[in-house]
């Protein structure tokens, strides 16, 4: 039993840094083009649909790293042109707008794919042992792909001019766009990135996961409450409330209910939110 | 240079301009004066597209500002120095200086600021958020002369400014505007836009009510009495 706890501690340690390159994307998002995209999740599941979609046809599941998050920022960028730059300064439209994007997403997988949950094998298909048991290999690649992705998108955004750009715009948009910067351009790469990031992992998490057109759902929320117990626009707070979250879920997981993990969330947010409305990181914004 | 004729513009239902004339010719200093609430910082936004025009016309260097996207308009040769300063907070100085340039400008320039505005070189690293008012002030005007502009928009730059400063800043406004810069100064500080500008409006209720020379004011005391509610001595 002590050796279950760990594993599914570890097991959701590693979801919880996936979760939270799908956070971050929706946070730049809400951030920058003040939309709350609860589309978000859905492009994740596009994300693992697109790479069950790279092996069946290509038999590779390494061309999806390559292959779908490029796919997530032509997807995004077309999503921000023809759906959100449309209704730019009306925010209720845009819920309405991405709550119709949702529905079209899945109702497009369901069609297309099936509404039967898939499974994609164990891509590197080696275990180590870790504690009595059979630990896949996979499990510490998603890890470190998830690490890295966080990595450079930190770097991005603090190291490249468009990185700044995009920091600037989030903190003032009037005076950056009085300064001149191209507005137009960073909320559309924008858009792209964040997408790109929730369908990378989708990737990601592809074979450790079953595959089926609902699966946003079931991430939206891990999201969203990354994004409220990290502190509203402090992204390495959602990084880490990501991580935090799904650990704890992880542990929780392993004596009842997923279910009732998720209340257990619930809770922990409505305390962060009565607590420190400003969340658990709030202190320095970047 | 620039020209706005029968301007009007309305936040919501409130009409705030109601018919604003105003022109500027090249290399002026031309100050914007009024009371609390007239529609100054409007008739500036304005003119930056941040709040659209509901009527009239704006014309800088044969462009009409109020026909394109206003991200655009800072490129044309217009540098905006908002009221409140509105530094970038989390950025460093450095990157809050040169944010409106495509790339990192060359020595040459930053040291042709860094002249002007010494302090700002030795806080590079430093958060924008950690200056003093006065080094936001500075900042916020160095980040629009970095971009060599041709027509500099000043929104009550001395206002809540150590009185220190506000020498250091008007007189690094008037070198910007011995350099060829034209300057529209909005200024609460009535005798530091007299010292700095050749020519004044003053605004009431959104529409210009007075249009004259620097030295008329300065010899008929009773004009900013009367517009302004200011004693000049
Ligand atoms: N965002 C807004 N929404 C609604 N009304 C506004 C807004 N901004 C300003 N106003 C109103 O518009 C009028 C003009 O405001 P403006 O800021 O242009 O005045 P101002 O001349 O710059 O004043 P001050 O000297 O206090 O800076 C004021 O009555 C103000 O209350
Ligand atoms: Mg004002």
């Amino acid at each position: 039993m002590p050796e279950l706890v760990v594993i599914l501690a570890i097991n959701g340690l590693i979801w919880g840094l996936i979760i939270a390159l799908i956070a971050l994307g929706l946070s730049i998002i809400f951030g920058l083009l003040d939309i709350v995209n609860v589309a978000h999740g859905d492009f994740f599941m596009v994300g693992t649909v697109l790479a069950w979609t790279v092996i069946s046809y290509t038999g590779n599941f390494w061309l999806a790293f390559l292959i779908v998050p490029l796919i997530g920022m032509l997807l995004g960028c077309a999503v921000e042109r023809l759906v959100i730059k449309p209704i730019e300064n009306s925010p209720a439209l845009s819920i309405v707008a991405c709550f119709g994007l949702s529905l079209i997403l899945q109702e497009t997988v369901r069609a297309t794919f099936g509404a039967t949950p898939k499974r994609i094998l164990d891509p590197i298909g080696i275990t180590i042992p870790l504690l009595g048991l059979n630990y896949q290999i996979y499990r510490l690649f998603a890890a470190a792909v998830a690490i890295a992705a966080i990595v450079a998108f930190f770097l991005f955004l603090h190291k490249t001019k468009f990185g700044t750009w995009m920091r600037a715009v989030r903190q003032d948009r009037e005076t950056a766009i009085a300064l001149g910067l191209p507005s137009d351009r960073i909320f559309l790469v924008t858009f792209g990135l964040g997408t790109s990031m929730a369908m990378l992992g989708g990737v990601v998490a592809a074979p450790i996961t079953s595959v089926e057109f609902r699966l946003g759902l079931d991430v939206l929320p891990l999201c969203f409450m990354a994004v409220i117990i990290g502190g509203m626009g402090n992204l390495p707070g959602t990084a880490a409330a990501a991580v935090l979250l799904a650990f704890i879920e992880g542990i929780i997981t392993s004596f009842t209910e997923p279910t009732t993990a998720r209340i257990i969330s619930l809770v922990i947010m409505s305390v962060v939110l009565l607590v420190r409305p400003e969340g658990i990181f709030a202190r320095r914004r970047t | 240079m620039l020209r706005l004729e029968n301007l009007h513009a309305h936040y919501g239902k409130s009409h705030i301009l109601q018919g604003v004339n105003l022109r500027i010719e090249d290399g002026e200093a031309v100050a914007l004066l009024g009371r609390n609430g007239v529609g100054k910082t409007t008739t500036l936004r304005t003119i930056m597209g941040l709040t659209p025009p509901s009527g009239g016309a704006i014309t800088f260097a044969n462009v009409r500002l109020d026909q394109i996207p206003a991200y655009k308009i800072a490129g044309l040769g217009l540098g905006y120095v908002p009221q409140g300063r509105r530094i970038f907070s989390s950025l460093n100085v450095f990157d809050n200086l040169c944010l409106g340039l495509p790339g990192t400008p060359d020595a040459a320039r930053l040291d042709e600021i860094f002249e002007h505005f010494p302090v700002l070189k030795e806080r590079l690293n430093q958060e924008g958020g950690t200056l003093s008012g006065g080094e936001q002030q500075m900042l916020a005007i160095a980040r629009c002369l970095i971009m060599q502009p041709k027509l500099l928009l000043l929104d009550e730059p001395t206002e809540g400014i150590m009185p220190k400063l506000v020498a250091t800043l008007r007189n690094e406004i008037r070198a910007a505007n011995k350099k060829g810069i034209s300057i529209l100064l909005v200024e609460q500080n009535f005798r530091i836009a007299l010292a700095l500008c050749t020519r004044v409006y003053i605004m009431e209720k959104g529409v210009i009510s007075y249009e004259g020379t620097a030295n008329e004011l300065r010899k008929n005391p009773d004009i900013a009495h009367r517009y302004l509610g200011v004693a000049i001595s």
